[in-house]
């Protein structure tokens, strides 16, 4: 479970420390000069609104820098939980992990090579050139109105290219929206002036008829004060119904005024509010470069007044949680360039990265450029050569997620040497230390379970076997385990005498394999028991001092190792990996074994004086030689005259 | 006559003879072990038994004491000027007082069993 684990922690794009994106380091922009950056439009970024300072744009020019943000956690972030994408503060919804990583994959699986980017960016910076504010501002009313319709007769052809996904026809449609809408305004205004006169008139004419009633009315009661036999005030009665009549109709021309007005007014709106929506639309899209282009269009249609954004505040909102900005136009396109180039860096960084042979990083600045800037031209044109090796090194780095969850260490091995043979970058150490602590573990826990099964504790061997299936389940040692323990059910008595067969011919090596069979088999006599567990020490002493010896041999030290190979041949002579042994360092220590065996042949023979000097000789080659002062020990002892 | 014995001839011929007599031995001692030929060493190290009778004067620094025994002699490595080692039996009667580091020339005879058995010594 411990291997799984971290695996999962190093090799997963999502977890890994180096799948932090680009970080927010304190380099200058400026630093950077790029064609590409050379040839943007002047002065795009206007707004004092906006405080997009330069020293936040990232820097992937050195290698050094770019060995910075691969350790940066505090830079920006993909999280793949919640299918976000943050960017210096400013969250991207990308949707769902599963789809993102099915979009990368298609990304990197795409040959978008036959598409014609550089004719499909001329024409967008051409549109973006003659828009800029520095070469627009300083035309008059009719020459603007030229350039405008010109670009926008370009976003047809820009909107050509499959690469564009329609986004210039969704600016151009906004453009002519607006103009359409310019053009009921003018009717508007001119209905709501009429309204206004009509409104007037009336008014006027109503002030009239209410002078002329209150005069005709004075004039009326005067007369009527004036007679003698009038005993009564006269009320006035003369016009009352015309009056009402005409506050009627001045009530209807007021209502009539107000409704052209909001006639007009909603007329403005709409298109405004349109095209505001669709730049906020392609900015939360992640498509930049259409975000500027259309900013530049509707800075050049609305006066300033208009250039705070009425729509998407919510949607900006949760798009710049850490700002309390409003959104505005001038925002907008800042964002965008800002966005654009990061990516565009971004890719150089990648270039760099797979060229100097880093391609696991590169892959990973890939994914975060592509968080950002998928629809990008920069990103999108990325040679397909270098996506193919890029998708290889991917597709292994996702399957070693699996492989871990499954603890498939041969197979986790295999996809390390290949993305090892792809990505000299690739962190491999730790995990190959995991590998070799794995299977270690797991070979130790059966080891541990053969050794239970030899004592006959078959519940201590099932619980280690089950460690070992649970720390590497695909060993194949458990195999092998297991098909010993089938033959063992095949019958204990078949093999008590199998034991005594290679008892006799002393075949120790053979009793040895199959150790913890005989174990279970002789469980019921302590005496082949005995016999068993003795044949197992002797053996496994025999082998860890054959390892000693070679290791021995290997540091120069022959005389040494033959020495413990001497010592190993007196546990038992007639073994035959110690004679391999044995026969392949002789002739590094020939003449030592040379006098040696004729020492031991003379002593064997009973002449011991020539055995005693032989010893003597012996021992000048190889002065530490246990054996030789062993040997000169027994003949002294024993000297024929001595006796 | 006079007595012909005369005293002072006798008291002079007595040292001139004592001298000739430790001259003449010292002669005969050196020209005893220069009759003897130098120890084959590695020869007798592979087959010591077929020197069998043989005497020789091995001249050689004792290393080591390999085995003592009471009223048998000692057993010793010696170092040959060639470098070998072999094995040497002092016997008791010899009684000299033998340290490792000593130079001695052995007088020695190879036994029937191929034991060098030192018969004589002289240090040098």
């Amino acid at each position: 479970m411990f291997f799984a684990a971290a695996l999962n922690a190093q090799f997963l794009p999502q977890a890994a420390p180096a799948a932090q994106p680009e970080a927010a380091q304190p380099a200058p922009s400026a630093k950077v000069k790029t064609p590409a950056k050379a040839a943007q439009p002047a002065a795009p970024v206007q707004s004092s609104n906006v405080s997009v300072s330069p020293s936040t744009s990232l820097d992937s020019g050195t290698l050094e820098r770019t060995q910075d943000k691969l350790f940066d956690v505090e830079s920006d972030s993909i999280d793949f939980e919640n299918g976000s994408f943050k960017w210096k503060g400013r969250t991207f919804d990308l949707g769902s992990s599963r789809i993102v990583r099915a979009r990368f994959e298609r990304y990197l699986a795409m040959d978008l090579s036959d598409q014609n980017f550089d004719s499909y960016q001329k024409i967008l910076k051409e549109i973006t050139a003659s828009l800029a504010p520095a070469a627009i501002d300083a035309l008059d009313p009719d020459e603007r109105d030229a350039i405008v319709k010109a670009a926008w007769s370009k976003l047809y052809e820009a909107a050509e290219y499959d690469i564009d996904n329609d986004g210039c026809i969704a600016i151009s449609n906004c453009v002519y929206q607006v103009w359409r809408m310019a053009s009921e305004y003018r009717k508007a205004d001119i209905r709501e002036k009429l309204a206004i006169a009509d409104a007037k008139k009336t008014a006027r004419e109503t002030e009239s008829l209410e002078r002329k009633i209150a005069s005709d009315n004075y004039m009326a009661q005067r007369r009527a004060m004036e007679s003698p036999k009038s005993t009564r005030v006269v009320p006035p009665t003369i016009g009352a119904n015309q009056v009402a009549n005409q506050l009627k109709e001045l009530a209807e021309a007021f209502g009539k005024k107000s409704l052209k007005t909001a006639e007009k007014t909603a007329v403005g709106a709409q298109a405004i509010l349109q095209f505001q929506s669709q730049t906020m639309s392609f900015l939360t899209a992640r498509k930049f470069q259409h975000a500027t282009i259309s900013a530049y269009f509707y800075r050049v249609l609305f006066k300033g007044s208009f250039q705070n954004f009425e729509v998407g505040k919510d949607e900006f909102a949760k798009f710049y949680p850490i700002s309390n900005m409003l959104p505005t136009n001038d925002l907008m396109e800042s964002l965008a360039t800002e966005a654009r180039n990061d990516v565009r860096e971004s890719m150089i960084s990648v270039n760099s990265l797979y060229d100097s042979g880093q391609r696991y990083s590169a892959l990973m600045r890939l994914m975060e450029t592509f968080m950002l800037g998928e629809n990008e031209p920069s990103v999108r044109a990325f040679d397909f050569e270098k996506k193919k090796v890029l998708h290889a090194i991917y597709r292994d780095v996702m399957l070693l997620k699996d492989l871990a969850d499954n603890r498939d260490l041969a197979a986790i091995e295999e996809a390390l040497q290949r993305i090892g043979a792809l990505a000299n970058d690739f962190p491999s150490h730790e995990a190959y230390s995991k590998i070799r602590i794995a299977r270690q573990a797991s070979n130790l826990k059966i080891m541990q379970a053969r050794a239970a099964a030899f004592n006959g504790n078959l519940d201590d061997a099932k619980a280690a076997l089950e460690e070992a299936a649970i720390i590497w389940p695909l060993n194949p040692e458990l195999d092998k385990f297991t098909d010993e323990v089938m033959k063992m059910s095949v019958g204990a008595s078949k093999y008590v005498a199998r034991f005594d067969e290679l008892l006799e011919r002393q075949n120790y090596r053979e009793i040895m394999d199959s150790a913890a069979e005989f174990g279970i088999a002789l469980r019921d006599s302590p005496e082949k028991i005995a016999k068993l567990k003795e044949i197992v020490g002797n053996v496994s002493q025999i082998d860890f001092l054959i390892a000693q010896a070679h290791e021995l041999n290997l540091q120069g030290n022959s005389y040494v190792a033959w020495e413990l190979l001497e010592k190993a041949r007196s546990i038992d002579a007639a073994d035959p990996i110690l004679a391999r042994a044995m026969a392949s360092l002789a002739p590094s220590v020939a003449d030592y074994v040379q006098i040696l065996d004729k020492a031991r042949l003379a002593e064997k023979s009973g002449r011991g004086v020539e055995a005693l000097n032989l010893y003597l000789r012996a021992q000048d080659i190889f002065p530490t030689s246990q054996t030789c002062r062993e040997g000169i020990e027994r003949m002294s002892n024993s000297f024929p005259s001595f006796k | 006559m006079k007595g012909k014995f005369n005293p002072v001839i006798i008291a002079v011929a007595i040292p001139v003879l004592a001298i000739a007599f430790a001259i003449g031995s010292v002669f005969y001692k050196r020209s005893a072990t220069s009759r003897s030929d130098a120890f084959p060493t590695a020869a007798y190290v592979d087959s010591p038994a077929s020197f069998f009778g043989n005497r020789y004067v091995l001249k050689a620094q004792v290393e080591s004491q390999l085995a003592y025994k009471a009223g048998s002699g000692r057993l010793l490595c010696v170092r040959a000027p060639d470098g070998a080692r072999v094995a040497i039996v002092v016997p008791v009667e010899i009684g000299r007082n033998i340290q490792a580091g000593q130079k001695y020339g052995f007088d020695v005879e190879v036994m029937s069993n191929g034991v060098l058995m030192v018969r004589g010594l002289e240090k040098f």
